[in-house]
């Protein structure tokens, strides 16, 4: 799952998760328009559809929280 | 008869002294201490004895940031926004094409400000804000202004890699804000919710609506753009009413389905600028606010904010492309064609643009201000100066503009305009890179980046390439290649580059 979710990530930007615990909305990796390309391509990928009710910034902190955020949609 | 813009601030400090006029995350400013305070910092310049001259005003996105730009216009001379992440190098490149006789920064960005060894004055706002306001002097000084001398200057990207300074005067910004209020009916009981950074010109539209007519104008957090549930939330709390925003802004709402979630019970007019708005999109808003007027402007800053409008009046397919619409008033579109005449029915022909709203050219650059800003081909009997926007466009059967293409390599990334030759420029300065060319994927906005040269790791050339651009220039893909694709006359093929492009990635 995790891979999966990084491929997703780095094929939007090949930079991110080079640090596990780096936090990508102060690293800017996710600055304010960007969020669309993320959700879309997680959506794509394990075709599924975020609630934007769950589109909130703690969800999107690091790899690991998109990642926890996926799982608890399954 | 209003002459320059702190008589708009003047006027609804005296009408709705008490009134919150720019709101920010921390704090808010009514348009009493507004005037107070734009009247001190302007104080404090005007001992500086100059005026007509550049200041740079280098602050965080805040209210106090308005009252920075007000305090600038009352010494008697114009500002200049500075974006406060904008790379070293960028600014320095600004600063000296600008020399600006002073910098005015906020003490978050006074140690910044100060790495920039800038050999004039470095004013503190915070320091200076609570200086005697020197009634007298500065009075003197706003009645020698004239609606032709500067108010501000914005920088936009530059093809040879140096920005240019679009200089606007007073009467160009009275021009659109008059206009602005009277069609759209903006009134002291609107409340704006910003999303324009203020060294973009979108954003001039909502900052002097607010000053001219008394509204309040809430700044809204950058951060609340990436949720936009969160987004939708604050613009109720804040009974926001009115939007101007850049059509991005307005895309991501509406893919995330925010728009679903959250009904907005306040908003009734919904602005956008600054690039394409898919209707796809649009649709989405125009379904969730059936009773909202939704405007399409377009123009480019050379213009003052927009120079053509759309008000939507019709039903649109999702892949229908949207019309710029119309001239604003006292402002006169041209479509030229390649012979300088104006085009026929549906002929594809260069909009250029004709009246107040125009800049007065670009700051300390006559070459570039000579090749956009020319003589009206069509007027062979005294001065008369258009400006070339390199924007194609066409008429459709309505007899509204349509937009079709650039001319030359400037693109519209996230709502802000780049010459795809700056960043190329920016390239060519990594030495173990031969040629490096970018083209704009239109479908997915993203800029490609392809390398020709040894290899350099695609992080090592985003981190040098971040020293020298803005972070919106920096390429979304870097592509490394064996050769590129030329054409006969031996240029660099970037139609065939960038079709290969789209079809490797299935979109041709």
């Amino acid at each position: 799952m995790r891979e999966k979710v990084l491929k997703v990530l780095n094929e939007i930007n090949p930079d991110i998760g080079g640090n596990p615990d780096e936090n990508l909305l102060d690293a800017g990796f996710i600055d304010s328009f960007e969020i669309i390309n993320i959700v879309m391509a997680l959506e794509e990928a394990f075709n599924i559809e975020i609630d934007p009710e769950l589109i909130v910034s703690e969800n999107f902190q690091t790899v690991d929280s998109i990642v926890k955020l996926l799982e608890k949609m399954k | 008869m209003i002459i320059n813009v702190l008589e708009y601030l003047e006027e609804s400090a005296e009408k709705y002294p008490d009134k919150v006029a720019f709101e920010d995350k921390e704090k808010s400013l009514t348009f009493k201490e507004l005037l107070n305070i734009s009247k001190a910092v302007g104080s404090y310049i005007s001992t500086k004895n100059r005026t007509h001259s550049p200041i740079i005003v280098f602050m965080e996105k805040s209210a106090d940031n308005i009252a920075g730009f007000m305090g600038v216009l009352y010494s008697g001379n114009f500002y200049c926004p500075i974006d406060t992440h904008m790379p070293e190098a960028r600014i320095k490149v600004i600063i000296d094409t600008l020399n600006p006789i002073a910098i005015l920064s906020d003490l978050a960005n006074k140690e910044k400000v100060e790495g920039l060894h800038f050999r004039g004055e470095i004013i503190i706002y915070e320091e200076i804000k609570q200086e005697e306001i020197f009634d007298e002097k500065i009075s003197l000084i706003k009645k020698k202004i004239l609606d032709t001398d500067p108010a501000y200057v914005l920088f936009t990207s530059g093809s040879t890699g140096i920005p240019k300074g679009v200089l606007i005067n007073h009467r160009s910004i009275i021009d659109f804000t008059d206009w602005m209020c009277d069609k759209f009916h903006i009134e002291s009981t609107d409340n704006f919710g910003n999303q324009s950074p203020f060294f973009f010109d979108l954003s001039i539209g909502d900052l002097y609506c607010t000053l001219k007519k008394g509204c309040t104008n809430y700044i809204i957090p950058k951060e609340l753009f990436t949720f936009p549930v969160e987004l939708l939330r604050f613009l109720n709390d804040k009974k926001i009413n009115i939007i101007f925003w850049v059509p991005s802004a307005l895309c991501v709402v509406a893919n995330l389905r925010a728009l679903n979630k959250v009904k907005l019970r306040w908003i009734d007019r919904v602005l956008f600028c600054g690039e394409v708005m898919p209707n796809k999109q649009l649709n989405i808003w125009r379904k969730a606010l059936p009773e909202a007027m939704f405007v399409n402007l377009y123009g480019p800053c050379e213009a003052t904010d927009a120079s053509t409008y759309y008000i939507v009046d019709r039903e649109f397919e999702d892949d229908d492309p949207l019309p710029i619409g119309v001239p604003c008033e006292n402002t006169d579109i041209l479509v030229l064609n390649e012979d300088n005449r104006i085009v026929k029915k549906d002929e594809i022909g260069e909009l250029c643009i004709r009246g107040s709203g125009l800049a007065m050219g670009y700051y300390n650059n006559s070459e570039r201000t000579e090749e956009a800003f020319v003589q009206n081909p069509l007027n062979l009997t005294y001065p008369e100066i258009i400006y070339r926007t390199g924007d194609l466009v066409k008429y459709n059967e309505y007899g509204e503009l349509m937009y079709v293409s650039r001319k030359d390599f400037q693109i519209k990334h996230m709502g802000h305009r780049i010459e795809l030759g700056e960043i190329e420029t920016a390239v060519s300065s990594i030495k173990e890179i031969e040629i490096g060319v970018c083209i704009h994927d239109n479908v997915k906005d993203q800029i490609i980046l392809f390398l020709i040269g040894k290899e350099v790791n695609d992080k090592k050339v985003k981190d040098i390439l971040r020293t020298k651009l803005q972070e919106y220039m920096i390429p979304n893909r870097i592509i490394h290649l064996e050769e590129l694709p030329y054409n006969a006359n031996g240029k660099i093929d970037r139609k065939k580059l960038k079709a290969d492009y789209l079809n490797m990635n299935g979109r041709s």
